[in-house]
């Protein structure tokens, strides 16, 4: 696992240092060092020192007797609680903006609580709304922070929270 | 048990309230929105009386809090408040040299309930290629609030102290002198490649703070900035001013007798605009009106005060929707013409 | 100077003005433990408020928010893992384990008079020696900058000394993160891919809440049956989390407090540097000189302490150029002088001369507000704490909403949360296979400085490489750095030699 993912930074470094190498405005001039100077030293130096993590790992490997895979157990990951997390994490950012803040606090709140295994339903759900509510007043009303406020109805639905917000 | 009792009872208010007020607010705001519409559409030319505000209105600055766009911002957001009646909320969307906050703006409803405050910098930044985003066409502007201008400055201890002692100094030492700007693709580049012909090379700074540490410092011969941004280090002989871009001399108390551009028969008078911007769409009538309170905010005594302290009055600030569009279409054929790539 | 101190305190003891300082410091404490409250919002939030009040009051009272925002940010960062201010980032190496043992109260009593005390150094430094200072400041161009910032990337080699390659790659994955978008000198596209987002850059705060904090969440929910056990432990040992450190323990933490209090200082008073690189260099330091530095990041007090002494220092420090000079250390300094100016103080040299009656207010304030903190953030950090005693279920998806916000409202924008969530994930595989987060973080921080001032000294010094180490200060401080990173490949070779 480790190799695969030394052997990805050292094909993804070659691109970027070859495609910022290509491009001419980011040439250097008599007293300008250009802008592919510093990303491609930065990027030599990842290469070599992948390369040096792949050998060392390698000869790990033959010590030790292992594959390349070994280490990794991709059914059980995605079975695991670990990735309907993140699954459920990354969702989360992506309707943010789609049906905004009020919605989405109190929908992930409730699915990752499931998911942590909340003793008490019911009780989770109260707790649910009364943390958006607090959350919402603190950050929008009392600090000032325009939260997304979504898209169509959920546009409407923000705008006629937001009036009746004291502040 | 007590303490789930008394949960259910705080939710069960506060929905009672949500929605209550909730159905009270979005009635209004529709009903005040159709009669608007109404009213517009049975006169076909509208008028700014034909507007009311029922709700907040929302002014997206795309830099963040604490710089001069956002302090501008502010100041005028206070003063419109009162014109208006309704609050105003500065919104910051900053990223990308201003156009991050751009794209948001206009991508928002066109509902007359959401503003932009902006400069020529994202506009700069789409005639320089470095975005793809159509700065230009899609955000029209409304009303100019201030305009700054550009001055040059130099540590105490350069061997010039005006522009014309400037020139002859760069004849006989070409290449000698370096210009640290905020922008390199910015007005204030602009300024040091107009007023003196590329023989100055602009050097780019990250942090004004920076800039001016090094000028003071004497590690960079010259600055170009906002006359707010140095007056404290001119004031205590730090620093000197060596010019202004500008057609005319300037009002500041101590810098009347500082050499413009057009001092040494220059044309570059490049300055820093801040105007609002509305979104293409937007009603007639709330153009009008925010037109109309806009201007009584900017005359009014609040905002002249902060204009003055922040060094903002020199030029003429407030231009009206007409004249602030001719504005912002020559400054976008001269920039073209500057930087343009296309 | 004497007088100048005996007004100072005459006017900060008057009954209104110190109540103000005491509700500003509160304030500040609570918005700087808000994550997405940066100290500058804070100062920009308790503005309306200053300008309704009469001009000496109205310092006092900013400069205690002012003060006391960059403290609050420690708070959430050992309790939750998410710093609520950039510049308490290394404050979660140390205090998050410690908080997570059950000695909350300790890791935020450490916190607390570290910040108190960084606060302190600076005051005085700005009171006596603010001129001199100011002139040392004035030495550091663009050569000097970029030595101070490779000072700061020099100690990726010790950050991990169990895994040097990888801690390497890790920070150059961070140093390559932070030269997307625009090219901070010329202006142009970098590995944008055409994306306007890209644009910006990857901004530091969304990644850094999500490597710490949104990682942790994950991290817990793989193990919950395990924390359900903890949390009974810690609910058997009752009062466990409330404890505060003793004097004794304090007193041991001495040097390093005065180490990094000095650092954070000195860090502050250089423009275009900052509270954040400030508390990491003080940490990264702190894990060169001290006597166990393999402990450093499993819990021990010497890493909040050097943290947030440093970061207080620094916020105290850029007061300095800004009174000294009228050049702001930073943004929320900045934004405290546009307060100044409105209020009527003329910031630069001629304010001890003119106006000393200000000068001796800001130092009175910053004084007192030090002191106050201590007591006021104490009650706010216990509130805080109780926050703790609430399940897991409802805490770990509370703090990643909490996180989300905190990256949201940096710029209000959606695509900060993205980042955040992949900076998570990220962070994770990054656990996983023992690469270091805190390095990439490290990278990003500097990254930009670093490049940014290399070829602004290579522009400066008409294109010549060698010109840039010519200056005595850039070229003792890559010297030092130099010999930092070859002693630990040279170290058992001297020790060999010494045996035999």
């Amino acid at each position: 696992m480790d190799i695969l993912f030394s052997a990805f930074l050292i094909i993804a470094g070659a691109g970027l240092f070859a495609m910022i190498g290509a491009d001419p405005a980011a040439a250097a001039s008599e007293t300008e060092l250009g802008a592919a100077f510093w990303p491609q030293i930065i990027l030599a130096i990842m290469i070599v020192l992948s390369v040096v993590n792949i050998v060392t790992n390698v000869k790990k490997m033959k010590a030790e007797g292992g594959s390349i895979t070994s280490g990794i157990d991709v059914a059980g990951f995605f079975k695991s609680k670990l990735f309907i997390g993140m699954v459920i994490v990354a969702i989360m950012a992506l309707i943010l903006p789609m049906i905004g803040f009020i919605p989405t606090c109190i929908i992930f709140l409730m699915v990752y609580g499931i998911l942590l295994k909340a003793p008490n339903i019911p009780k989770l759900a109260i707790a649910v709304v009364l943390i958006t509510i607090v959350i919402y007043v603190l950050f929008q009303g009392a600090l000032d922070i325009m939260l997304p406020r979504g898209t169509g109805v959920f546009r409407s639905f923000a705008l006629a929270v937001e009036s009746i917000l004291p502040f | 048990m007590k303490k789930r009792f008394l949960g259910s009872v705080a939710v069960l208010t506060a929905m009672a309230m949500a929605v209550l007020a909730g159905c009270g607010g979005s009635s209004n705001a529709s009903n005040g929105g159709q009669a608007a519409e109404t009213k517009a559409a049975a006169s076909g030319d509208a008028a700014a009386s034909d507007w009311t505000w029922d709700r907040n209105i929302e002014i997206v600055c795309p830099w963040g809090t604490g710089g001069g766009a956002d302090t501008t911002l502010r100041a005028f957001a206070t003063a419109l408040e009162n014109e208006i009646g309704v609050k105003v909320v500065v919104n910051n969307k900053s990223g990308a040299g201003g156009v991050t906050g751009v794209q948001f703006a206009s991508s928002q409803p066109a509902d007359g309930y959401t503003y932009l405050l902006c400069t020529q910098s994202p506009m700069l930044a789409q005639i320089t290629g470095a975005t793809d985003f159509d700065v230009y066409g899609s955000v029209k502007p409304l009303c100019q609030l201030v305009h700054d201008v550009n001055v040059f400055v130099a540590g105490k201890n350069e061997p010039y102290n005006n522009m014309e002692e400037l020139k002859e100094y760069l004849k006989s030492n070409p290449g000698s002198v370096k210009c640290g700007v905020m922008t390199i693709t910015g007005l204030d580049a602009a300024c040091v490649q107009g007023a003196f012909d590329g023989e100055v090379e602009a050097v780019a700074y990250t942090e004004g703070s920076q800039l001016n540490a090094d000028i003071v410092g004497g590690h960079i011969n010259l600055g170009c900035e906002g006359p707010a941004e140095v007056s404290a280090m001119v004031e205590s002989g730090d620093m000197k001013v060596i010019g202004a871009c500008t057609d005319q001399h300037l009002t500041l108390a101590g810098w009347e007798n500082v050499q413009t551009t057009a001092d040494i028969n220059n044309q570059t008078t490049y300055g820093p605009a801040r105007g609002i911007f509305y979104i293409p769409g937007t009603p007639d009538a709330a153009i009008k009106a925010f037109e109309a309170a806009a201007e009584k905010a900017v005359a009014s005594d609040s905002f002249q005060e902060f204009c003055k302290q922040q060094g903002l009055d020199q030029r003429q600030g407030w231009l009206g929707t007409a004249d602030y569009q001719k504005e912002w279409d020559s400054d976008y054929e001269n920039l073209n013409a500057l930087f343009g790539t296309k | 100077m004497f007088d100048l101190l005996v007004t100072g305190f005459s006017i900060v003891f008057t009954p209104s003005t110190f109540l103000f300082i005491v509700g500003g410091t509160i304030i500040g404490v609570i918005f700087g433990a808000m994550p997405g409250v940066s100290a500058s919002m804070a100062v920009a939030l308790a503005l309306p408020f200053a300008y309704a009040m009469k001009p000496i009051v109205a310092i006092a009272f900013l400069v205690s928010v002012y003060c006391a925002s960059i403290t609050g940010g420690g708070i959430t960062a050992i309790l939750f893992k998410i710093p609520g201010t950039p510049s308490s980032a290394p404050t979660t190496f140390d205090g998050y384990p410690m908080a997570q043992r059950g000695e909350a109260g300790k890791a935020l009593g450490y916190s607390l008079v570290a910040s108190a005390f960084g606060g302190l150094v600076a005051a005085f430094a700005m009171a006596l020696i603010s001129p001199q200072l100011a002139a040392v400041a004035l030495k550091f161009g663009p050569s000097e900058l970029f030595a101070v910032s490779f000072l700061g990337l020099s100690v990726l080699s010790c950050l991990d000394s169990d895994n040097i390659v990888k801690t390497l790659i890790s920070g150059c994955i961070g140093l390559f993160l932070a030269t997307i978008g625009m090219d901070p000198m010329l202006g142009i596209a970098r590995f944008t891919f055409g994306s306007s987002t890209l644009l910006s850059g990857i901004e530091m705060i969304p990644v850094m809440i999500g490597l710490f904090a949104v990682t942790e969440v994950l991290k817990q929910t793989n193990k919950q049956k395990k924390i359900d056990v903890e949390k009974d432990s810690t609910a058997k040992g009752g009062d466990t989390s409330a404890k505060l450190p003793s004097i004794k323990e304090l007193w041991e933490t001495k040097w390093t407090m005065v180490r990094a209090s000095v650092l954070g200082t000195v860090v502050g008073i250089l423009p275009g540097a900052g509270a954040t690189i400030a508390s990491f260099l003080a940490y990264a330091i702190e894990k060169k000189v001290s006597k166990h530095p393999e402990l450093l990041g499993t819990g021990i007090p010497d890493g909040i302490v050097a943290s947030e002494a440093a970061n207080n220092g620094a916020t105290g420090g850029a007061m300095v150029p800004l009174l000294s000079l009228g050049i702001p250390g930073g943004n929320a300094a900045a934004i405290m002088m546009t307060a100044l100016v409105i209020q009527g103080v003329q910031v630069g040299p001629l304010l001890i001369k003119q106006q000393p009656e200000y000068l001796a207010s800001v130092f009175a304030s910053m004084f007192v507000t030090n002191i106050v903190m201590v007591i006021v953030s104490m009650g706010i950090a216990r509130v805080f704490a109780k926050i703790l005693s609430v399940p897991y279920s409802i805490l770990g998806p509370v703090i990643v909403i909490l996180a989300t916000i905190g990256a949201y409202a940096t710029n209000n924008n959606t695509g900060d949360v993205v980042l955040m969530v992949a900076a998570g994930i990220i962070g994770y595989l990054f656990s996983k296979l023992k690469y270091n987060s805190a390095a990439l973080v490290l990278g990003l921080v500097l990254g930009q400085m670093c490049e940014s001032n290399f070829r602004r000294a290579y522009t400066l010094k008409n294109g010549s490489i060698v010109g840039i180490f010519t200056s005595p200060i850039t070229f003792i401080i890559v010297a030092a750095c130099v010999v930092m990173l070859v002693y630990p490949f040279v170290k058992p070779f001297i020790s060999k030699k010494k045996a035999a």
